[in-house]
């Protein structure tokens, strides 16, 4: 009887031990998933950022007044200016005559549509795309851009103002998760603002 | 009798409880030896990730003429006043062949060459690939080698993509594992755009 339950003992230390060890291997994976969202949603950032603050200015046209800006409520690529909206959800691939693959085959890189598509920074509010990471797999990235106030970004605006804030949301379930095993986003957030008409 | 059975049982167990403590202790030394190679190579490729983003970022930096002198999937030469000394430095990027790096136990892993005014570095970072992509202003891609000054000066954006392994394998019961970590971003160094904000 004894021994029978200095087994059940043994067991219940190796378990708790096993489950110890699997969750630091966990936080592990967690972390390098984090480092790679990160990276991905900064390269977005800096796509986005890289554009043309708005639709009106892509002509090299300057804005004097926030009110000749696009409205809110008309985010998003502009069909009637000529630009694609991309309804699906973004990826970029590698085509090697007619096979693909989301990662380097040696084939010609075919890039995500929004770097041909969009022009302004407002394109890319609703925008998804998926990004492959070779150890990771798929990353989900979903961008919202809305007007924000000039004296306090934090809080968005419905008038048009010199200021819009990029959010920028990586999803992935290899990303830390919070108590009750919910998958916690990375969020990276930035505002591009308007300041041409100073020059 | 019942002291053979005695002893044959009490053996049994014995036998049991060592294996039960082996495979432990031994998920145990995998799962320690496995983390520490983890952190070095996740450390390895943040050095790395930051170094190529202080680098890259700087391209053209006070620098009056051409700015990128050659570029390709694995090189990348350009001139920058990387340490704000009113200095232009000569900087040039590219991947040695595996065989310089055969101190280590990974077959795939080769050095990075940084070149600088200051001398020239063989970085042992893990590598195991290590690719570049240039694009023009309109987002695309420059057919590499880029050597002519007109068509490095369409270079826009810088795509850059690595993956860093561990110098040491993991021998767990199942499989060789190899600690890793990826990482790519976009770079747009700012003397090469004309930023409208």
């Amino acid at each position: 009887m004894l021994i029978l339950g200095a087994f059940v003992l043994l067991s219940l230390l190796a378990l708790s031990i096993n489950q110890t060890l699997l969750s630091t291997q966990t936080i592990g994976l967690e972390m390098e998933a984090n480092l790679t969202a990160l990276s991905i949603a900064q390269s977005l950032m800096d796509e986005i950022t890289t554009q043309e603050f708005d639709e009106r200015t892509t002509t090299g046209v300057k804005i004097y007044s926030p009110l000749d800006m696009t409205l809110a409520a008309s985010f998003g690529p502009l069909v009637e200016a000529g630009e694609t909206p991309i309804t699906w959800v973004d990826s970029a691939y590698y085509d090697l005559g007619g096979t693909t693959k989301p990662y380097d085959n040696g084939g010609i890189l075919n890039d995500f549509r929004s770097k041909a598509y969009y022009d302004d920074v407002d394109d890319y509010n609703g925008y998804r795309r998926k990004v492959y990471d070779y150890r990771m797999g798929y990353f989900d990235v979903d961008v919202i851009i809305e007007y924000v106030n000039e004296t306090t970004p934090d809080s968005t605006s419905t008038d048009r103002t010199n200021q819009k804030r990029v959010s920028v949301t990586v999803t992935q379930f290899n990303l830390s998760k919070n108590q009750a095993g919910v998958v916690l986003s990375v969020v990276l957030k930035d505002l591009a603002v308007y300041r041409r008409f100073f020059q | 009798m019942n002291i053979m059975l005695d002893y044959i049982a009490s053996m049994l167990i014995f036998g049991i409880l060592i294996l039960t403590i082996a495979r432990v202790q031994s998920n145990i030394n995998t799962t320690l030896y496995l983390n520490t190679q983890s952190i070095i190579t996740q450390g390895n490729a943040t050095s790395l990730a930051r170094q190529i983003e202080w680098d890259f970022l700087k391209i053209g930096h006070r620098v009056p003429g051409q700015k990128i002198i050659y570029a390709d999937s694995t090189r990348l030469r350009f001139r920058s006043d990387l340490e704000n000394r009113h200095f232009i430095d000569d900087v040039r990027y590219r991947i040695l062949s595996t065989s310089e790096l055969s101190a280590t136990f990974n077959p795939r892993d080769f050095p990075l060459e940084r070149e600088t005014g200051s001398g020239t570095i063989k970085q042992n970072f893990g590598l195991v690939e290590f690719k570049l992509h240039y694009i023009d202003s309109l987002f695309r891609p420059i057919p590499m080698p880029i050597t002519t000054e007109s068509a490095c000066a369409q270079i826009k954006g810088i795509y850059v993509s690595f993956r860093v392994e561990a110098p040491e394998p993991t021998v767990t019961a199942v499989d060789t594992q190899w600690a890793a970590i990826s990482w790519q971003k976009l770079l747009f160094p700012r003397n090469l755009n004309s930023l409208y904000y």
